[in-house]
């Protein structure tokens, strides 16, 4: 049975007595506390910045996927198709197969797409003209158009690099390249450019053939936006396993899929911000080491300073589970106090560096949360080892003026 | 005096391990800061070599944002910037070293030209070449190509006639060369003749002689390279500027240049081992294998004058010249860190990195050359790099934390030594010493362990950081002031803070008389 009301008031006693020590450990923890927010927020605040740099897009986009030839880009979609927990999770909402050739054009190299237009996202965008249909049609976005200063009739020449042969093609329509929401109607205010979408495209199957004008090896798929790039990842996967080519080879050829799509920009941006700023996190862990040597250093001194008093409780009926207790609500208490006032100046610091930084977000729970997380678990690796010497040392191991040490979960003398 | 100096040396043995961890500790602080003093700013004068000579330079400067640093973070607004994939039409360096840009893209400020051009490329050569520690400034000068034919006269035996087989090749494009007045290629030479300043203007070539070995890799490159003597004929798109000041190339209407082959040249850069799991048997461990590597260069070198007057027919007049980097070269590469930092802050528009920060980057990442017997095993975790991001320098603040841990242990160390003594203390007190050589006791083993860990934490690093130096030939008194400004740095520092926190330990003394001290036992 343990006296916690005693054991509170020895506590208290104890917290009075050794008031310098326990006002150092809990200005440790406060500082570790608050520290751990705003750096954290601050470095948070770069880094989103680095992914605001590029203007982000709609909630539903479009992914072009551009293969080498070769690849069998149906069966590798459809294996991406399914993914999660119990292969349940539908990754995409339709998947389109289509064709892909680089051309040179009258301004400069350009991807061109042998596209199906009855595709129903495609029938949205917004389009001059019509359409191409016939095999020497196609449609230019509206930048295209300007550089190659072709309108509707006219027509362009592409220039095929792999043979060398220049082909003539009539412009039918020339597009805006921008889309909000793909499967869903769109409704946005402005409608936002979408890289995937800005390429000439011509018909894949010209004249109604049965036959595609070049053997498919891309694919348009739409999908929400969340799902992207966990989809890019699972289709890298897959492609790293089937068609292994060494690095240094995408320095001379086409050997790595492109993926395209409107949010790569943030995306972009987010990863470099990350890439940044990372010595920044690493800079706050080892702040963390320092406050963790800082807690143990005090309490081994505490340890070694206390082992008289100690043995002393220890002889008039103390046993190891009541010393632990008093020890830490002694520690309890201290962190608790360092807990609010981490807290409280994490917020009104944090406030003020918001409004005062424009990146910096301000204060969120989540980032206390994390905050009181690492503080928590540095503290519990740095008392580890003193509370279990109180704990565990005899009365005569603490009475006797040798080093003690812990060994096989006993507290031994050297 | 002379009694606290040999009692300090007389604690410090009779607390061997204590002793040992302060001085490690401090050893260890000492080392990174050394480390990031001097050591993180340069390199050896022969590190990455190839891949400086065949730059041209140790520093290369792009006129767009391959290499993102934390100033583009905070000087850019938001939402100024723009995804985009590199084009091919405008070779250069990229290709070698970040050739994901083409594929996978990055973000670039919206407008900025991946290209330096005209009267802008002469400003900022000359602005460039008046910065502090630049020696030379050479523009990668490169022109595009659609394609580079040349035919192989294949033998056939006797009576039989030769058969003419066509080669193209689809990635080639020039790069102008300063023949006679830039020699870093000469020695990759490998048969011919380098090119000279009588070259200039004259329609000659060097080519890698490395290429041919690609076939083996993809079968749509040729198996061989014209040979010496032989013409390749280059057949270079248009060049169109618009208003915005952005290249166009035209690829519509073409013009074909005859280059004549006088020279081969192989860019040996770097060998890499590894060892097959499969081999060796019961006699031991397998054998490393190992695999000189070669840059493998799609570049046709002409002469800068040359490649300056294709790029003004092409253009009709209007550039003659056209940079997709601007190579730098620096007088000391002991300093080429400290070099990009000051470049790249006095250009923020403008990306700056170090020729062997992107090279031990790609060959981490088995770029740029390409490979022919090792295992996939081996390049499999490699991916083609695109846009890099710099991470922030923030060696000083973690200097601070690692000394700071450092002294914390010294300070246990001194406050532990202390309380395990108070019966000692109190003693040499009864006997007639003063607060104050008890404090200096104290305080003299901390700072004396710390000097000793941190001379030779210092010794480590700055033995290489010296090396550095001497390789760069730099010269006696230099290395000597460098050494010495160090050593202050990092002796002031270990010692300001072993002394700022072997106080903690010094004081308690203060508060214990001889009395005190001996009724407690």
């Amino acid at each position: 049975m343990i006296q916690w009301r005693a054991l509170w008031a020895m506590a208290r006693k104890n917290l009075r007595k050794a008031w310098l020590r326990h006002t150092v450990l809990a200005v440790v923890l406060t500082l570790a506390i608050a520290g751990d927010v705003l750096l954290g927020l601050f470095f948070a605040g770069l880094e989103a910045r680095a992914g605001s740099l590029a203007p982000a897009t709609d909630n539903s986009l479009p992914m072009l996927v551009m293969a080498p030839d070769g690849v069998n880009v149906e069966a590798w979609v459809s294996w991406a198709a399914r993914a999660g927990a119990f292969y349940s999770a539908r990754n995409y909402d339709e998947a389109y197969m289509i064709a892909w050739r680089e051309y040179g054009s009258a301004g400069g190299r350009t991807k061109v797409l042998a596209v199906d237009f009855s595709m129903p996202q495609l029938s949205r965008l917004p389009l001059e003209g019509r359409w191409p249909y016939e095999r020497d049609e196609i449609a230019l976005p509206r930048a295209s158009a300007a550089s190659l200063a072709a309108s509707i009739g006219s027509s362009v020449q592409l220039l095929d690099p792999a043979s060398g042969a220049t082909e003539s093609f009539r412009v039918t329509g020339i597009f805006r390249a921008e889309i909000g929401s793909g499967t869903r109607p769109t409704a946005l205010p402005t409608a936002l450019p979408d890289p995937s979408l800005a390429f000439p495209m011509v018909a894949l199957y010209p004249g109604g053939s049965e036959v595609p004008r070049w053997p498919t090896n891309a694919s348009y798929i739409w999908m929400r936006a969340a799902n992207a790039a966990s989809l890019e990842q699972r289709m890298m996967g897959y492609y790293g396993r089937e068609y292994p080519v060494q690095p240094a080879m995408a320095r001379f050829a086409v050997t790595e899929p492109v993926f395209v799509r409107g949010d790569l920009g943030p995306e972009l941006g987010g990863l470099l911000g990350r890439l940044i700023f990372s010595p920044g996190r690493r800079a706050l862990a080892a702040s963390f080491v320092f406050v963790g040597t800082g807690i143990f250093v005090v309490l081994l001194i505490a340890f070694i300073e206390r082992k008289r008093e100690l043995a002393v409780l220890k002889t008039v009926g103390m046993n190891n589970n009541m010393v632990l207790t008093m020890v830490l609500m002694e520690l309890g208490a201290v962190a608790a106090v360092a807990l609010v006032i981490g807290s409280v100046t994490a917020v009104l610091a944090g406030g003020a560096v918001a409004n005062a930084v424009e990146y910096v977000p301000p204060p969120t729970l989540k980032a206390w949360m994390w905050a009181v997380a690492h503080t928590a678990i540095v503290l519990v690796l740095a008392t580890g080892l003193p509370l279990s010497m109180m704990r565990l040392a005899t009365v005569q191991q603490l009475l006797q003026n040798e080093r003690l040490y812990i060994h096989n979960k006993r507290v031994t003398l050297s | 005096m002379s009694g606290i100096g040999s009692l300090i040396v007389l604690n410090v043995r009779r607390n061997f391990a204590r002793s040992m961890l302060t001085i490690v500790g401090m050893g260890i602080a000492a080392l990174v800061m050394t480390a990031s003093l001097t050591l993180s700013e340069g390199y050896p004068a022969t590190a990455f070599g190839a891949y400086r000579d065949y730059c041209g330079g140790d520093v290369l400067v792009f006129a767009d944002k391959p290499w993102v640093r934390a100033s583009d973070v905070s000087l850019a607004e938001t939402g100024s910037w723009e995804y985009r994939l590199t084009s091919r039409d405008l070779p250069g360096p990229w290709r070698f070293f970040l050739p994901g840009l083409a594929t996978r893209g990055g973000i670039h400020p919206q407008g900025a030209s991946p290209v330096f051009l005209g009267a802008g490329l002469a400003a900022i050569e000359s602005a460039l070449a008046a910065e502090a520690g630049i020696e030379s400034v050479r523009s990668y000068f490169t022109v595009p190509a659609v394609s580079a034919r040349f035919s192989e006269i294949r033998d056939r035996g006797p009576a039989i006639p030769p058969s003419i087989i066509e080669h193209t090749w689809r990635d080639s494009y020039l790069r102008a060369w300063r023949g006679g007045s830039w020699r870093d290629l000469d020695g990759y030479i490998t048969a011919g003749r380098s090119l000279t300043g009588r070259d200039e203007g004259a329609f000659v070539c060097l080519v890698d002689v490395d290429r041919a070995r690609l076939a083996a890799l993809d079968p749509s490159f040729p198996a061989t390279v014209p040979a010496i003597g032989d013409v390749i004929e280059v057949e270079v798109p248009l060049l169109r500027i618009d208003a915005q000041g952005a290249v166009l190339l035209d690829y519509g209407a073409t013009r074909t240049y005859e280059f004549r082959v006088v020279g081969h040249y192989s860019v040996q850069t770097r060998e890499v081992s590894w060892t097959d799991p499969q081999a060796g048997g019961d006699s031991g461990a397998p054998p490393a294998e190992v695999e000189k590597l070669y840059l493998t260069s799609p570049e046709i070198l002409v002469p800068w004058q040359t490649a300056s007057q294709v790029v003004s027919e092409a253009s009709g007049g209007m550039a003659d010249v056209l940079s997709s980097a601007i190579a730098l070269g620096v007088d000391s590469l002991a300093r080429v860190e400290a070099v990009v930092a000051s470049v790249g802050a006095s250009y923020p528009e403008l990306s700056v990195v170090s020729v062997p920060r992107l090279a031990s980057l790609a060959n981490a990442n088995w770029l740029p050359e390409p490979v022919y017997r090792v295992p996939k095993t081996e390049w499999s975790r490699g991916a083609p790099l695109a846009q890099m991001g710099e991470p922030v320098e923030i060696s000083l603040a973690f200097n601070m934390i690692f000394f700071a841990i450092a002294a914390l242990l010294a300070a246990a160390n001194g406050i532990v030594l202390v309380l395990e003594r108070q019966r000692e203390i109190g003693i040499l007190k009864a006997v007639g010493a003063y607060t104050r050589d008890v404090i200096a006791m104290i305080l003299g083993e901390v700072v004396l362990l710390a000097t000793i860990g941190a001379l030779v934490g210092f010794a480590l690093a700055e033995s290489v950081a010296v090396w550095n130096l001497i390789s760069n030939r730099a010269g006696l008194v230099s290395i000597l002031t460098t050494v010495g400004i160090d050593l202050i740095k990092v002796l002031g520092l270990t010692v300001s803070f072993a002394v700022v926190f072997g106080l903690a330990p010094a004081l308690r003394t203060t508060a214990m008389t001889a009395m005190e001290v001996l009724r407690k036992e």
